[in-house]
């Protein structure tokens, strides 16, 4: 038989359950938009054995009423699992299409100013030179037409280069390693590191004492997802609720500690600027080149574009494939140049060149041969499309373009035929540029690139998909319905309104005693 | 039935997420529009986007040479005006040496048929000296000195590049290059005093070819004070084969033009072709694309309408 004031105690119990059912619900609605935020639940059971002084058998036979096992959240591992997957895969095609978008800006042939156009004015102002080669004015436009493209080519290579440090950084400058956008996302990736190890020791210490901490494990579930915005990341579940997280095989967070972070270390070459180490707070080495474990996630992406990955979509691609254009173009055109004749403006009336190598008259005093058309504008020795330029000698005096083949004699200043040559250059199937003239190399070059960003593209908008679906299921476990907790406040209002009423009637019948004992 | 729970944070999530890509549709929809262009950039449409590079590369050729066969063209018909009034210069020499076989004819007319040669010899020369522009035309590849010149009194010379080596060739499509030129000496020939073998023993002589030849020797005859007939009728022989020498470069020249004419709407019509293409390729259907973005923004409104719809009501509003 309980005691008298039995029913007052779990009248008052059932008051404070209602009381804490409704806080949580105030909870739940407040944090209806939070991001992050797992609704909670309160764990009610019936109570079985509230004292230790009450006879077994009495208590499974009377109501002892309700009491609050937890509180507990709302949430799927395996969906949080596939969501951080599925994560990691749409920011690494997100990044890769923000790039490839740029890099088609850079690199764009269907407007009235890329290569392509100028090449063809080039070409044309040559054809133009043919028919009239002792034209001051044309040979100026051919000139002028050549600084275009090279302008043009410059450019280009500038943008990428830009494009590519900004993302990766340069060796040869030191500065723009630290500045990159692969850096400031590892500080930040390395930051929230930091924070799992710090919010994995202060769950440690909550749960070790019993208590569940929702809202860290909800800010650390919150980091977790965008830790996987960045790199492909292995999370395992361990004892009192730590997480253990690894890139790979490598350990970056175990329990309160951060065991290994990333670096950026300058690389050999500038195919490689950056190359990204994981090193720990003791100073060792854990992976010398990252590379291979960074498959996924922006950083992922960044590390691919700013790479030099033949098989990818990469800037160095497109820079050395515009290289090789820059070269073999001046190459055809020079050796069509240096194997012809200019006019000698020097003398009254103009005359064709008396080329040292192969003089019209070598009794008659010597010119210089003709000079290259393109030459490189730093004197390294070799032609890129970042240091292609019309040599001066042409540009100071465009009488210096040989139009005129070596067979003509010093009067025949009329003979365009080795401008026409050059002309048709543009004819001209090139083997290392795979046996396509120039611009038959810039359709390929901008089909490529098309093809390589539409496949990032695609891939991305396939992604979002996937992420949109995988959301809207965690959402439906973890988010907060409305309409369920209004209806569970009219429920645990009706309970607490009920309980009340039970204390009233208890406290009632307990004045019925004790007046009738006065 | 299954349902899904759903929650106060997702229907938003999805509201806002679907409002976005009905909007960047329509703003894609109008950018199309009032570029006129359906790409951008070369992902857009890969292939539409070779096939554009591709055709600007032929279009950019094909108005070079269209440029190339106008130039050419213009050459042509000043060569081919020049070459008729040198046939007319040679009928009325024939005429005039004709007047001169005459057995009436005096002295005095032989002077005054004489000087009316000599200034048919002044006319063809100046036809020799014929420019396109600040070209030459018949100077071969030498198109800036002039190429006919008179050393002296009574001699005409031709400096520019012998028959033979003398084309100047345009090029009309792809790899075709056609001669815009005829050889200068080949038509009008040259008579003077040049000291041929480089030999200083041997005294210089009258030398040359052609008709200027012909016109010479006929001048210096009849500048006799005893002109020969003989010699006058045999110049009379040579008019006519100078004359099937400049008929012969007339047809040449008929013939150049022609090719340069077909030539010209042959690449008048691929043009026309390119540029159809290039349009299918990069243009927007507008009509299509108009009705599309109609039905684009008609989207965006009803979803417009329906997420309001969706957002408001929940169980508060009925408590």
């Amino acid at each position: 038989m309980p005691s008298t004031l039995y029913g007052i105690y779990n009248a008052q119990r059932a008051l404070s359950l209602n009381q804490a059912a409704i806080d949580i619900i105030n909870s739940n609605v407040a944090n209806m938009n939070t991001a992050g935020y797992s609704k909670q639940r309160l764990e009610i059971s019936q109570a079985i054995n509230v004292s230790p002084y009450q006879n077994p058998i009495d208590a499974t036979q009377s109501g002892m009423g309700a009491i609050i096992d937890s509180v507990s959240r709302n949430r799927d591992v395996f969906l949080d699992n596939s969501l951080r997957k599925e994560t990691t895969d749409l920011n690494y095609y997100k990044e890769y299409t923000n790039n490839a978008i740029q890099l088609e800006n850079i690199v764009n042939e269907l407007d009235d100013t890329g290569l392509n156009k100028t090449l063809n004015d080039f070409y044309n102002s040559l054809s133009q030179l043919a028919s009239n080669p002792n034209d001051y004015v044309i040979r100026n436009s051919v000139v002028q037409n050549a600084i275009t493209l090279t302008t043009t080519f410059n450019n280009t290579y500038t943008s990428l280069q830009n494009a590519k440090t900004g993302l990766v950084g340069d060796i040869t400058q030191p500065d723009t390693l630290a500045q990159s956008k692969l850096s400031i996302d590892i500080n930040d990736l390395n930051n929230k590191l930091s924070a799992v190890a710090n919010l994995n020791k202060q769950i440690n210490l909550s749960t070790s004492q019993g208590m569940t901490p929702n809202a860290l494990l909800d800010q650390r579930d919150q980091l977790l997802d965008q830790i996987s915005e960045y790199i492909p990341i292995n999370i395992t579940n361990e004892s009192n609720n730590t997480v253990t997280l690894k890139l790979g095989s490598v350990e970056l967070v175990k329990g309160n500690e951060r065991t290994g972070f990333l670096e950026i270390q300058a690389g050999l070459t500038n195919d490689n600027p950056s190359i990204v180490q994981i090193k720990n707070d003791g100073g060792s080495t854990l992976s010398s080149n990252a590379y291979s474990l960074i498959t996924s996630g922006k950083i992922g992406a960044t590390l691919q574009v700013g790479g030099s990955d033949a098989s990818k979509l990469t800037i160095k691609g497109l820079i050395d494939s515009l290289n090789t254009l820059a070269s073999e173009f001046a190459n055809a055109v020079n050796t069509i140049q240096t194997g012809g004749r200019y006019i000698d403006s020097s003398v009254n009336p103009k005359e064709l060149s008396n080329n040292t190598t192969n003089p019209i008259d070598g009794t008659l005093p010597l010119d210089a041969d003709p000079e290259d058309f393109f030459v490189d504008s730093d004197s390294s020795g070799t032609i890129t499309a970042g240091n292609i330029s019309v040599n001066a000698v042409i540009s100071d005096d465009p009488y210096q373009i040989a139009a005129a083949a070596l067979t003509s004699d010093f009067t025949e200043t009329g003979d365009g035929s080795n401008a026409l040559s050059m002309s048709q250059a543009r004819n001209q199937s090139i083997a290392l540029l795979g046996g396509a003239t120039t611009q038959g190399y810039i359709t390929n070059f901008t089909g490529r690139l098309g093809t390589q960003s539409k496949n990032v593209q695609d891939n991305y908008d396939i992604k979002n998909n996937i992420l949109q679906q995988v959301i809207q299921k965690r959402e439906s476990v973890i988010g907060v319905n409305l309409d369920e907790e209004l209806t569970d406040l009219v429920r645990f209002q009706r309970s607490y309104e009920a309980s009340a009423k039970v204390m009233q009637t208890i406290s009632q019948t307990l004045t019925t005693i004790i007046n009738m004992m006065g | 039935m299954e349902f899904t729970r759903i929650t106060n944070r997702y229907t938003s999530e999805n509201i806002v997420n679907n409002l976005l890509i009905n909007r960047s549709k329509l703003v894609n929809l109008q950018e199309q529009i009032s570029s006129g262009k359906r790409i951008k950039k070369a992902s857009d449409d890969v292939l539409a986007s070779i096939s554009v590079v591709s055709t600007n590369n032929s279009l950019g050729k094909i108005d070079n040479y269209l440029k190339n066969v106008t130039n050419a063209q213009g050459e042509l018909e000043t060569a081919e005006k020049a070459l008729l009034t040198s046939i007319d210069s040679i009928h009325t020499t024939k005429e005039l040496t004709l007047q001169a076989l005459n057995a009436s004819s005096g002295p005095e007319e032989m002077t005054i048929i004489n000087s009316q040669i000599k200034q048919i010899i002044e006319q063809v020369k100046d036809l020799g000296n014929t420019k396109y522009g600040t070209t030459f035309i018949f100077g071969g590849l030498q198109t800036e000195p002039t190429p006919f010149t008179s050393p002296a009194t009574g001699e005409v010379q031709y400096n520019g590049s012998p028959d033979g080596s003398h084309e100047r060739r345009v090029e009309i499509s792809d790899g075709v290059t056609i001669p815009v030129n005829l050889s200068g000496d080949a038509i009008f020939g040259e008579y003077y005093t040049g000291d041929h073998d480089n030999d200083i023993l041997t005294p210089d002589t009258l030398d040359g070819q052609g008709l200027l030849k012909t016109l010479i020797s006929l001048s210096n005859e009849l500048g006799q004070a005893n002109p020969d007939k003989d010699i006058i009728r045999q110049q009379l022989d040579n008019l006519n084969t100078d004359l099937q020498t400049v008929l012969n470069a007339q047809a040449e020249l008929g013939s150049l033009s022609s090719r340069l004419e077909m030539t010209k709407t042959n690449l008048e019509d691929d043009q026309l072709n390119l540029t159809q293409i290039k349009s299918g390729a990069e243009d927007i259907d507008m009509a299509k694309t108009i009705s599309e973005l109609q039905f684009q923004q008609t989207a965006l409104q009803a979803s417009l309408q329906v997420s309001a719809q969706v957002i408001q009501p929940s169980l508060l509003d009925y408590m």
